[in-house]
């Protein structure tokens, strides 16, 4: 068995991957997101199985052996496996093991069913995209008449703040395609204590993107590109509750149970910040020859 | 009475009888839209956008394929006539029960609300009676066991089999099973061909993903070709296929067409400019197409999807033919790269 520690929280597998690969933060990252490693912070083991890198997530059925060469092909990294492990192992060491770390804690608090403690550590996985991402995906072009018009349409128009450049850079549809942002994720607001039109209510009344709504069945339906913004947008009225400012704050009436009412959207917002881990580490190997 | 019947027939298995018979939308909305829902067993009501296409063609006057509705009745050995069995349909259409059409009456419930409909057209209903709930259960799961939602690419892999017959014309499909064998002039592999048709119907390039799961991609599919322009559009996919025809007529766009990638993008950039490709001369097309090839090579190919690449900007630059023939190799190389 193969262990190897980042930021308190362990990692194991078991197969025959090349030695002292998995000092790698980025590998690690792709094994956990493919559902192919297990994880404890002492206190709280789990098996990661499900794929959070195909729209929408499934189980992992394939080999953990295969999961290097499967990550190269989903995402066309156009690189070879052994190139791969080569140039892994030295690059963007600290910006990946701050993502590893909040996907790993992300995992664990949802396995205690912490679902609210859960959120907070996607949130932070996404601010933390939201400015490295497009600098990522620009630095890897080097055909720059392209890079120089995105560059200018990401800076140049009225964009609030680093989220709001990171919405941009999604919407542009160079980096996740089209095809991908136009994908619908269902959500189901589910509640053991009958609270899921509550939920299905406080959610609709603070966001309105949505493809398709359902309110007898609690369900909606929403695109890919509108995922991050959701996620944003429940982040700012939940985690904050000053009265004043009649910013339609959520209360807890109207999310009665917190854990519960986020565990129906966190494995969503996971699926989709997966995604976006994964194609910057693909879009990274597209250029090392 | 609102209901015309026109055959019965006798379901020897379930000891049942089947009656076919056409309605007005009007009677439709009264009598069997209520139904919805008394069979516990039965699926819910699906709100989905697929159904928001045929509500519009609903309203367009389309005719659905006829809707099933089952009931439990047990006739007396002497009365099993055309007149007592649509007599008892007659009397008794409000304890009838959907089996199958629960989505197609839902829509025509919600197309009645809107401007235009007219409640006067007819629906075809298909009446199944069994002796008991039971048999009728046995029935229902005989005809749907198993039984999937046929997916837009399998619907369109089987028309494109049936409709597209190459005989007599230069382009020969290969099915997938040949692809090991030798790559014969002329040929073009079955896949491929059904890829562009799909491409061409949902206007889009981008059609395989790996990472999209399969059921999720036939959705997206499924929902670009329901927004797409096709029953108001004069252009047919024959259309695309003549002028791939016209092409292979040059050695040059030939082989060019007879990429997979290039193929697909032209599919879907063509529904824009097949006119125009049609009334300029292959000498022409072939000098086009050696500008946007010069240009493509300058794309850095290890930067970007390649294949991916090329059909978008393929698409790009076929669908704006007429402004792009002419362009020169320098303005074209930053146009493609917005492009992908």
């Amino acid at each position: 068995m193969t262990t190897t520690i980042f930021d308190g929280i362990t990692y194991s597998y078991v197969d025959n991957s090349p030695a002292h690969i998995e000092k790698s933060p980025q590998y690690i990252l792709v094994r956990l997101l493919y559902g192919a490693i297990s994880l404890s912070n002492g206190t709280t083991t789990l098996r990661q199985k499900t794929k959070f890198s195909s729209i929408p997530w499934t189980q992992q059925a394939a080999r953990p052996s295969e999961c290097i060469p499967n990550f190269l092909s989903d995402f066309n990294a156009g690189t070879e496996v052994d190139s791969f492990y080569r140039s892994i192992s030295t690059e963007n060491r600290a910006f990946y093991q701050h993502i590893l770390s909040e996907f790993g804690n992300y995992f664990i608090q949802t396995k205690r069913n912490c679902h609210t403690a859960a959120f907070v550590f996607l949130y932070r996985a996404l601010e933390q995209f939201s400015y490295s991402v497009p600098l990522l995906y620009c630095s890897t072009q080097r055909d720059y008449i392209g890079t120089f018009n995105q560059l200018k349409s990401l800076f140049g128009t009225d964009i609030k703040g680093e989220l709001g450049l990171f919405r941009k850079f999604l919407d542009q549809g160079v980096f996740l395609d089209q095809m991908e942002l136009d994908t619908t994720f269902q959500i189901d607001f589910v509640s053991a204590h009958g609270f899921q039109n509550k939920y299905y209510k406080a959610t609709t009344d603070r966001f309105d993107k949505f493809t398709q709504k359902d309110s007898t069945l609690s369900q909606v339906q929403i695109k890919l590109r509108h995922v991050p913004e959701l996620l944003i947008a429940i982040r700012n009225r939940f985690f904050h509750h000053a009265t004043g400012e009649g910013q339609n704050n959520l209360s807890l009436s109207s999310v009665p149970n917190s854990d519960e009412y986020f565990g129906c959207l966190n494995t969503c917002f996971c699926n989709v910040l997966a995604l976006i881990a994964l194609q910057s580490i693909a879009q990274r190997y597209k250029t090392s020859r | 009475m609102t209901i015309n019947y026109f055959s019965l027939d006798t379901d020897k298995v379930i000891d049942g009888y089947v009656m076919s018979a056409s309605t007005t939308y009007d009677f439709a909305l009264k009598h069997l839209v209520p139904l919805i829902g008394r069979l516990d067993i039965q699926r819910d009501a699906l709100n989905t956008k697929f159904y928001s296409g045929l509500e519009e063609d609903i309203i367009r006057g389309c005719v659905m394929p006829p809707i099933t509705v089952a009931m439990i009745h047990t006739f007396l050995a002497a009365r099993k006539t055309t007149t007592s069995v649509s007599n008892y349909i007659s009397n008794h259409i409000d304890s009838g029960f959907i089996l199958d059409g629960i989505q197609r009456l839902n829509t025509l419930h919600r197309a009645s609300t809107r401007k235009g409909f007219d409640k006067n057209r007819r629906l075809h209903i298909n009446f199944i009676i069994a002796g008991s709930r039971d048999r009728l259960l046995y029935r229902m799961i005989t005809l749907n066991n198993g039984q999937k939602p046929m997916s837009a690419r399998h619907q369109i892999d089987v028309l494109a089999d049936s409709f597209f017959l190459f005989d007599g014309i230069d382009i020969k499909l290969i099915p997938e099973k040949g692809k090991g064998r030798v790559r014969a002039p002329d040929t073009f592999k079955k896949a491929d061909f059904v890829k562009g048709y799909i491409a061409y119907l949902s206007g889009s390039v981008n059609i395989d993903n790996q990472k999209i799961i399969e059921e999720k991609m036939d959705e997206l599919i499924a929902s670009k070709i329901i927004d797409s322009n096709i029953p108001t559009s004069t252009l047919e996919f024959t259309d695309i296929v003549d002028l791939v025809n016209e092409f292979s007529k040059s050695e040059k766009l030939k082989d060019w067409i007879r990429n997979q990638n290039n193929f697909i993008g032209f599919c879907v950039g063509a529904k824009n400019s097949a006119s125009i490709m049609k009334s300029t001369s292959l000498i022409s097309i072939e000098k086009a197409i050696d500008g946007f090839e010069k240009a493509f090579s300058s794309v850095d190919v290890s930067k970007v999807n390649l294949g991916k690449a090329r059909r978008e900007a393929v698409s790009k630059f076929i669908d704006g033919f007429k402004k792009y023939a002419k362009t020169d190799e320098y303005e074209l190389i930053e146009k493609i790269s917005d492009w992908i």
